[in-house]
């Protein structure tokens, strides 16, 4: 029923168009539509019901065309909702519903243990650094430097629309994260909390020349 | 017509569900937005208000009372950085000792908004004012701290963290534009001993937290003042920001993004700029990048603005590193980086906001 509505809401079919409008929905279908005459284009078929019997009669003669079966619906407007319905399952939208979000006052991060079990693996790792780190303090010490060519071609884990992915790392964005995070990256309450993060945890360092 | 089609047919598709794909985010964002939108920047004045805001007050002063040592652990991703931390006070002073024990060597100073870096390997120490560190005490102050209208308080069961007794609470976002934190603060002084940062599906994708803390120890402010100002041997860089404004640079967003108010804006320095990929200062200097900083109260968001090179610019997209998206796009003859502690979604608010008035 929710979704019938949705439907009417965006496709009325009262709303006429004109010869222009049909041209300028053949020019969208062309691929010539650019900027603001682009925007005006799908805004006209977002509200006319006719113009999107256009453009079908336009997809349809395409597929007539090439000599294939015309694979077109002949309700446009069901290949958008489970179009829509796809995009709001995309993660890379990465928004979720209020519903979802108020799930937050009845439950536990979702991936809390793995972030204990993690935390604990971690600290272990850690005691070494710790020995190390506390021997390093008040050294003079000289470290071999890093290059920044030797930074270029360091690869970081990253989430690329929600899937892990290597990205090579890139100096320049290096300096814009550090850049945020040395002015930005603090807040109310995660001053100095924040600062503390933003000190101890670095990925981009462009000190290293 | 045949030409038309033939043509069109290969793009027509990508086109319309490119097209729809931009009508669909960007709806979603709006609805994401919308409860908030209404009353977005209007000072609050609520019981609700009071309370989150003097909660947050309460855990800021808390740090400040307190002489501590301790390690603090922060795990982003598949990344884990850990430092020791020295922090002491005496009035209205502050400072601050971070030596990594992870990752490139470096020994952070702070003594209250100043902070010196040292990078033993390359002996270089970077001096720098950080202006921001200072304003939040008084913005939560004022009238247009409105963190209640976008975020919830809620009291979670106290619990023991490296040591000492903490009370937990969680700030939950409102809306999908920001993300939730879960907190855990010393009972007495209200110090942040553990948080977590949680997306818009209630999964942990940052935290910071002290393995272990040394309440009251004997952390003494003139040791770690005469450490700070040590920097023989280094090649001192100073890093000085030129504050400026998004509209003398030409800027402006169009409505605002809910919540997020203008915090600061600077032009980056040379050296900077330099650094990041541009070969001589003169180059830095004629580039330049404006860096608009804001913030909702607790998230924060920088836009970066440059002149768009084509040598340099080549990837556009959006990246994930725990709690910092980052988002890189073209603007007509502009290169906008987004970096923040948001969801995408949001970066992509304030990049559609985003116009140039010049």
């Amino acid at each position: 029923m929710m979704k019938n509505s949705m439907k009417t809401e965006h496709l009325n079919p009262l709303i006429q168009i004109n010869e222009l409008q049909r041209a300028q929905i053949s020019d969208l279908a062309d691929g010539q539509l650019q900027g603001d005459a682009f925007a005006q284009a799908m805004a006209l078929m977002n509200a006319s019901g006719q113009a999107r019997a256009h453009w079908h009669s336009l997809h349809l003669v395409g597929d007539v065309l090439r000599g294939k079966t015309p694979v077109s619906s002949a309700d446009g407007a069901d290949f958008l909702e489970k179009f829509r319905t796809n995009m709001a399952k995309e993660p890379a939208l990465q928004v979720a519903s209020m519903d979802t979000l108020m799930k937050f006052e009845q439950a536990a991060a979702s991936n809390e243990p793995f972030f204990s079990w993690k935390w604990a693996a971690g600290l272990s790792a850690l005691a070494a650094s710790v020995m190390l780190g506390l021997n390093l303090i008040g050294t003079t010490a000289v470290a071999p430097v890093t290059t920044g060519s030797q930074l270029a071609q360091t690869s970081v884990p990253i989430t690329v629309d929600g899937q892990t992915a290597v990205m090579l790392r890139n100096p320049q964005l290096d300096a814009l994260i550090a850049a945020h995070n040395q002015i930005g990256g603090s807040s109310a309450f995660q001053m100095p909390s924040g600062f503390l993060r933003s000190a101890t945890y670095s990925p981009a360092v462009v000190n290293d020349k | 017509m045949n030409r038309l089609f033939l043509k069109a047919f290969s793009s027509i598709t990508g086109v319309f569900i490119a097209s729809i794909a931009i009508n669909s985010i960007a709806g979603e964002e709006l609805n994401a937005s919308k409860q908030s939108a209404a009353t977005a920047g209007k000072p609050v004045q609520s019981g609700s208000n009071k309370s989150v805001n003097d909660w947050l007050i309460r855990i800021h002063d808390g740090s400040r009372r307190r002489a501590y040592t301790g390690t603090f652990v922060v795990s982003v991703g598949a990344d884990m950085a850990s430092a020791r931390i020295w922090h002491v006070c005496d009035g209205d002073q502050q400072m601050e000792r971070i030596e990594t024990l992870t990752g490139t060597p470096r020994s952070t100073f702070r003594h209250n908004n100043n902070v010196v870096t040292f990078f033993p390997e390359t002996k270089v120490a970077r001096s720098e004012q950080r202006e921001a560190l200072g304003i939040f005490p008084n913005f939560l102050k004022s009238n247009d701290s409105a963190i209640a209208e976008f975020y919830t308080l809620k009291t979670l069961e106290s619990e023991r963290v490296a040591g000492v007794d903490t009370e937990v609470v969680q700030l939950i976002a409102k809306d999908a534009l920001r993300y939730s934190y879960r907190i855990w603060t010393e009972r007495k002084s209200g110090l942040v001993v553990k948080l977590q940062t949680l997306d818009v599906m209630g999964r942990v994708i940052e935290q910071s937290a002290f393995s272990e803390l040394n309440l009251e120890a004997p952390v003494k402010m003139e040791r770690l003042a005469a450490m700070m100002n040590n920097t023989a041997g280094h090649k001192l860089e100073q890093v000085n920001m030129v504050k400026t404004t998004a509209l003398a640079q030409g800027w402006a967003l169009q409505r605002g993004v809910p919540g997020f108010a203008s915090m600061n804006c600077f032009k980056r320095p040379a050296q900077l700029e330099a650094a990041s990929g541009a070969t001589t200062t003169q180059e830095a200097d004629k580039a330049g990048t404006m860096q608009w900083i804001f913030s909702d109260g607790l998230a924060t968001v920088s836009l970066f603005v440059e002149p768009f090179d084509r040598k340099r610019h080549n990837q556009e997209g959006a990246w994930s590193m725990g709690a910092t998206q980052t988002l890189a796009k073209r603007l007509d003859d502009w290169w906008l980086t987004a970096v923040g502690e948001v969801p995408t979604a949001t970066l992509k608010v304030f990049a559609q906001q985003l116009e140039r008035k010049k």
